[in-house]
């Protein structure tokens, strides 16, 4: 006769009894390994979630970018040089330049070899009465667009006025009744209507343009210019401040301000899209974590109590198992058996309750998280050590709850219990 | 072989000391048949245990087999007991769980003891309940209950037998079974204290002691 036979056999007799201790292990196994799987199938889909965001954010970007460098490519930016004693607010006021710098600028700018400038046009602009008609115009003077010299020639964005022609806005030709091919006579000069320009709402409306050469000679200005219009600058993201640095180092003594801010707004607004992109992916791991630590505090909470419950059941249990068992404890102390085998006695039941309740509480956790999980996420998080660390803790906490009762029964004097019977 | 010299022992009793063995002093040989016997709450059932061991006397001392009980720890007291001592109660005190076959060698699970299967099986036989060797407590009558009781209790064939009471749950039928039982233990030198209030059981001792 072993003890475990023993054991085996009262676990068998009294099956209510083992098996309520039983239940107990399980229900606490459950809930401990369910809520390690809980929060490490929550850790699989925040990463999961973050990387689908991430991977989304990216794929976004590129497309972003793509469009931006195409817009970028289209358009580019424009620039406006200025001669640097050109005060802004004039500018802004009048919307021409009010100040002058040497035409020949644009020929050193031509000839340089900068790459990220692709149109030039420079102009003098000056508002003047026409004496002809008294009437407030705006009259511009360009040459059209001054080639690179170290380029192959591009289709240019501005038809130059021939000279002797003139282009002009529309409240001018309208008011007058004017129209492309009528001769006008400006300052003294016969020009011919090359074009009636459309109605723009803007000083353009009042705006007359004539040949380069034939302004500054109106105006009196030899070889002067208002401003260099630089069209459709490249640049690479939005680096404009780069263009600016290069230009005033090959024109000292100007100023460079940019024409139209588009693009620039554009490919800020592209940065912004991708600070907002990672902001929500930041936003998506804090909530995550938020949640997953509001889960650990209510299982910091929920899980000691269901392990407390579940110990003070089994003690339970014991007592009322050594209470039934007195009689059998007394004969077994009469027989010559020891107390140290009666703790055995016990504890080995509590250690069998502990390594079953552990099996069947981490197979029912399984189970159970099969309902809300797939098999494959839940093998990811179930490894090995949660299984032996679910038996070890299963047998401990069975062990240690019937300690008492198993340290009591051993104690139990046999004389006693044999002189009660 | 088993000698108690000058044994008190007193238990308290509502916060009241009640003195149940008062120099009391017993010496009993090699193979006599000894009964004590004397009313409920005499102290009977109080000797039994401090002669088996089981429970220390307030003063004096036990001596079996030239051995001073009481002067060996709980575990060597164990250890002696299960080689040399068998008790057999009124209450029988058989695990209910446990086939007789495994009762009779639950002796088996004290330290330092082997029962060996086919030495079970012969008591079982020779006490006539072989055919019962299955069979748990619950299935049996009193009488076989006892004889099984007395079959663990001489599995390990003990110097001495500590009887309490064993025929006070049995019919006459029964009681002359059981105490022929004992009779054949004696005739093969078996030394026994059989505690009853019982004056016919009394009778088939050698020697009785009124207490």
């Amino acid at each position: 006769m072993k003890i475990w036979n023993l054991v085996i056999k009262e676990i068998i007799q009294r099956k209510l009894n083992f098996t309520l201790g039983l239940i107990s292990v399980i229900i606490a196994v459950t809930a401990l390994a369910g809520s390690v799987f809980m929060l490490r199938i929550h850790d699989l889909q925040t990463e999961e979630i973050i990387a689908n965001k991430q991977k989304e954010t990216e794929e976004r970007m590129a497309l972003l970018k793509d469009d931006y460098r195409k817009i970028m490519k289209l358009l580019g930016f424009n620039l406006l040089i200025l001669p640097e004693n050109q005060n802004l607010a004039d500018l802004y006021a009048n919307d021409y330049a009010t100040q002058y710098m040497s035409e020949d600028y644009v020929t050193k700018l031509s000839n340089s070899k900068m790459m990220s400038i692709r149109h030039l046009l420079p102009s003098i602009e000056q508002k003047v009465k026409w004496p002809e008609e008294k009437r407030t115009i705006i009259l511009i003077g360009t040459r059209g667009e001054v080639p690179f010299a170290h380029r192959d020639p591009k289709e240019p964005m501005l038809i130059a006025v021939p000279k002797d022609s003139l282009v002009m806005g529309y409240e001018l030709w309208n008011s007058i009744g004017l129209k492309v091919g009528d001769t006008v006579k400006l300052f003294d000069r016969n020009f011919s209507i090359q074009k009636c320009n459309e109605e723009r709402g803007s000083k353009d409306d009042i705006s007359i343009w004539v040949e380069l050469a034939q302004a500054q000679d109106i105006l009196n200005r030899p070889n002067q210019i208002n401003a260099i219009l630089a069209l459709k600058c490249h640049c690479f993201g939005n680096n404009i401040s780069q263009v600016r640095d290069e230009i005033k180092a090959i024109l000292p003594g100007t100023k460079v301000i940019e024409k139209d801010t588009k693009v620039v707004t554009r490919a800020e607004a592209r940065d912004r899209a991708a600070l907002e992109a990672q902001q929500a992916i930041d936003a998506e791991i804090a909530n995550r974590q938020a949640m997953k630590e509001e889960r650990e505090k209510l299982l910091s909470i929920l899980l000691p109590l269901i392990l407390l419950a579940c110990a003070v059941w089994i003690v339970l249990l014991f007592i009322i198992n050594v209470r039934e068992r007195k009689s059998e404890i007394g004969i077994l102390r009469a027989i010559g058996v020891h107390s140290s085998a009666i703790l055995r006695l016990f504890l080995i039941k509590a250690l069998i309750m502990g390594v079953a309740g552990g099996l069947l509480g981490y197979m029912l956790a399984f189970i159970t998280g099969k309902l809300f999980y797939n098999v494959l996420t839940l093998m990811s998080v179930s490894g090995p050590e949660l299984f032996f660390t679910a038996i070890i803790m299963s047998t401990l906490l069975a062990v240690i709850a019937s300690w008492v009762p198993a340290l009591l029964a051993s104690k139990q004097d046999p004389a006693e219990i044999l002189r009660e019977e | 072989m088993l000698k108690l010299e000058h044994v008190n022992k007193a238990y308290n009793k509502d916060h009241h000391k009640v003195d149940v063995l008062t120099d009391f002093t017993l010496e009993i040989g090699k193979g006599e048949f000894v009964a004590i016997k004397g009313p409920s709450g005499c102290g009977k059932t109080t000797l039994l245990l401090i002669a088996g061991g089981l429970l220390e006397p307030d003063s004096g001392e036990v001596i079996v087999n030239n051995e001073n009980m009481y002067q060996k720890s709980p575990e060597e007291r164990s250890m002696f007991r299960a080689g040399n001592i068998g008790f057999v109660f009124q209450q029988y005190h058989l695990i209910p769980y446990l086939t007789v076959l495994e009762n009779i060698m639950a002796p088996g699970l004290a330290k330092g003891v082997h029962v060996e299967t086919d030495k079970a099986y012969e008591l079982l036989e020779r006490f006539g309940i072989a055919h019962r060797a299955k069979h748990v407590p619950g299935e049996m009558s009193v009488g076989e209950k006892q004889r099984v009781a007395l079959a663990r209790a001489l599995v390990n064939e003990p110097a001495i037998l500590l009887a309490d009471e064993i025929t006070g749950n049995l019919d006459e039928k029964n009681i002359d079974i059981v105490t022929g039982y004992l009779d054949d233990y004696h005739q093969k030198g078996g030394t026994i204290v059989l505690v009853t209030h019982d004056h016919n059981t009394a009778e088939k001792a050698e020697k009785i002691i009124s207490l």
